[in-house]
């Protein structure tokens, strides 16, 4: 079962910027002309290099709405795409939907495809609630009798079965929505493209739309999400992808994403990170460019043992601790460290953060996280550290991914555990656990 | 040992139900999946003609009403103050063939060229094939043209019964429905041009009131194309709503001058005119949403 929904290829899609009007005409047919006589166009752009282009995404009077994107969804996943306003989420489903065509790439589908870019598509307001059921659910690519059977359900589900004979200009617009979010749950297509629709509607409803949503999922159906609501991508999507100006800045679990999303931009971390040996510490103190934004910001961090504390190096029956010094600029506020454990491929093992915080004054803080010995298995592990507060809505003040790193040894000579197994032993932790051996 | 080459999906032996890609997005003439799409259209007909009249008094009345009035109207500037002749039939008779057709031409015309400017809010959120929607709008237009000829009829009843107006009727009339739907795809075919160059060139839709009011005057609509020089008369066929409407009264009203040479060519021009407007469509409807 690991078939493909969707396959995005290299995408890449250019806008025009501006009016279009004034000139058009004539510099059209200066450009025909040009093409006609085998000359170069007149107002072709003066540099084809690509490069040059991709530095920033507006080319003269050109802007790429999307750069290079390239995913994969498989079969019944859900993926949540977030990014901010202009980073060209909207664009992508509308060339997913084939609303519109890419300038450059490809996007292969394999199923039946709807979407809910916006609520009540088609919607026409002197028509009752019945009616336009019928209507959005054909605009939807449903046939009448599909919709026919499933009337009475779209009617329970979207709660206004009082007013369904009604013209939907006399509803509220939480009755409108309500109404259109039930025409395209009970869509049943294979792939369900939904933006932004649950930003309307009662707190009862939102959760029963996920609800539905997940529900959706499970029964196979693969699901693309966009939202600025991080709660409801975490609880509705596996994976997330994170676009920035028309990039693709980062795909993998939506957790992940989301941390990266709502970090301030990195700070100097990118010329710390090497990939060969372990960074055991670093000191942000003397550097122009804080990590964090005006709340907190990063100071040093580090990685500390009882065997090693240069290379990294810590024996598996010993423990570990990473330790991390923030500056809290903006008191009063619940502070919440978290660390974030990676392997080398990028498997998430845990993700730690203190179980009773305090709101914290100004002044420095040091926020120690202590591993057992005994409970990480061998290989390497990198750690990125961050600092959020959940108080009104998820606030992160930095997230420094990959940032601190250190490798687990077995030196198997010595290891109680092994009694003379001197093969590897897979798994992602290797815990010190309590056992009984009793005779019945 | 080899690897059994079904262990791994490559991607390019999955089976993928569409394809998007800057190239290639649709076929011309897509007539299975406008098939699919059948009921969307009935339902677009449906929303055209029951929102149209919802909230008005008389309601689907409206139908009737305004070809009446338009005809009045024509009788007494056209008949009354310019006297134009009408061929010896009953002058409002006369009008109102001419009107019920007229209206069906810039009716279709009309909706079809509009169709991405009032379309643009759906057309923006979700695909389905575009042509539904014009195709919509020409049967909804056709519908109200088959009121207006009950009109028609009513009329020439009441002018037969009481007015002793006794016409010869022509076999041809058996031909009425190949008329109208020449005219529909005649206005089907300019409307898709109009609509394709206006999604680039926004002036164009500011010249189409002024074209189907000058169009309407190179038509034997008001005037009996016998009102021509006869030797000027072949410049008027060029348009291929003359001979059709000269046809239509011929065998209607039993007055009208039109060879059978002059239909074919009005055909051969509508043909032309469609599928050239469809050809139009078909290229500016995949990018349309980025620029309209």
């Amino acid at each position: 079962m690991s078939s493909l929904a969707i396959k995005v290829d290299n995408l890449w899609k250019q806008y025009r910027l501006g009016h279009y009007g004034h000139g058009m005409l004539y510099k059209d047919i200066q450009s025909f002309m040009a093409k006609a006589r085998g000359k170069d166009d007149p107002h072709a752009k003066i540099s084809d290099d690509e490069a040059l282009q991709v530095r920033e995404n507006v080319d003269g009077d050109r802007l790429w709405a999307l750069r290079d994107i390239s995913f994969e969804v498989k079969t019944g996943e859900r993926l949540g795409i977030i990014g901010l306003n202009g980073a060209g989420k909207s664009t992508l489903l509308k060339l997913i939907t084939g609303v519109t065509t890419p300038t450059k790439g490809s996007i292969r589908l394999n199923g039946r495809i709807s979407s809910l870019l916006e609520v009540g598509t088609g919607f026409h307001p002197e028509l009752t609630g019945r009616e336009n059921i019928y209507l959005n659910g054909a605009i939807l690519g449903m046939k009448r009798h599909e919709i026919t059977q499933r009337l009475d359900e779209i009617i329970d589900f979207s709660e206004v079965s009082d007013f369904i004979d009604t013209p939907v200009k006399r509803y509220s617009s939480g009755m409108y929505v309500r109404l259109a979010f039930s025409v395209a749950a009970h869509l049943e297509p294979e792939i369900l493209i939904l933006d932004e629709v649950l930003a309307v509607g009662d707190a009862k409803f939102q959760k029963k739309c996920i609800t539905k949503m997940k529900e959706i999922s499970q029964s196979g159906q693969t699901l693309l999400f966009v939202s600025h609501s991080m709660s409801t991508i975490t609880s509705i999507c596996h994976r997330a992808i994170l676009l920035e100006k028309g990039r693709l800045v980062d795909i993998g679990p939506s957790e992940e994403i989301i941390m990266r999303y709502f970090a301030p931009p990195s700070g100097p971390t990118a010329q710390i990170t090497e990939k060969a040996k372990n960074n055991v510490s670093f000191n942000f103190k003397n550097t122009d460019t804080p990590c964090g934004d005006e709340k907190a910001k990063l100071i040093e961090g580090k990685v500390f043992s009882d065997t090693d504390q240069k290379s990294g190096d810590i024996m598996i029956d010993s423990p570990v601790s990473i330790s991390m010094v923030f500056e809290v600029m903006w008191g009063g506020v619940k502070y919440i460290p978290n660390f974030h454990f990676y392997r080398e491929d990028g498997t998430c093992v845990f993700i730690s953060s203190p179980s009773d915080c305090r709101p914290l004054d100004t002044g420095n803080y040091t926020a120690v996280c202590n591993i057992p010995e005994s409970f990480l298995n061998e290989g390497k592990y990198s750690i990125s550290l961050a600092l959020s507060n959940f108080e009104n809505d998820t606030e992160v003040h930095f997230f420094e991914k990959d940032i601190l790193s250190f490798t687990i040894i077995d030196p198997i000579e010595g290891i109680t555990s092994r009694h003379g197994y001197y093969g590897p032993i897979p798994g992602t932790i290797r815990p010190y656990l309590k056992w009984t051996v009793t005779s019945n | 040992m080899k690897n059994n080459p079904t262990d791994i999906l490559n991607p390019e032996e999955q089976h993928w139900t569409k394809v998007i890609t800057s190239v290639h997005h649709s076929r011309f003439l897509n007539l299975k999946e406008i098939w699919a799409y059948k009921d969307l259209i009935a339902l677009f007909v449906n929303r055209d003609m029951a929102a149209n009249y919802k909230q008005t008094i008389l309601g689907p009345l409206w139908h009737f009403i305004n070809p009446l009035l338009t005809t009045i109207l024509f009788v007494i500037i056209f008949h009354y103050v310019a006297k134009v002749p009408t061929n010896g039939t009953p002058p409002l008779l006369f009008y109102l063939s001419g009107i019920v057709f007229w209206n069906l031409f810039t009716g279709v015309l009309n909706q079809s060229s509009n169709v991405f400017t009032t379309n643009a809010a759906i057309f923006g959120k979700v695909y389905f094939p575009r042509l539904t929607a014009p195709i919509a709008s020409v049967i909804t237009e056709m519908v109200k043209f088959c009121f207006q000829l009950v009109i028609l009829l009513i009329c020439f009843g009441v002018f037969v019964a009481f007015f002793g107006f006794r016409p010869e009727v022509h076999l041809t009339l058996l031909l009425l429905p190949v008329f109208a739907l020449m005219i529909a795809m005649f206005a089907f075919g300019l409307g898709c041009v109009f609509a394709s160059v206006s999604t680039k060139y926004k002036d164009i839709s500011m010249l189409l009131g002024f074209f189907t009011g000058l169009f309407m005057y190179a038509t034997p609509i008001i005037y009996p194309i016998s009102r021509i020089p006869e030797s000027k008369q072949w410049i008027w066929m060029l348009n291929p709503l003359a001979p059709i409407m000269e046809l239509f009264r011929l065998s209607f009203l039993g007055a009208g001058n039109v060879t059978m040479s002059q239909f074919g060519q009005g055909i051969v021009v509508i043909l032309i005119v469609f599928f050239g407007g469809l050809y139009l469509f078909h290229l500016s409807e995949k990018n349309f949403v980025d620029t309209i």
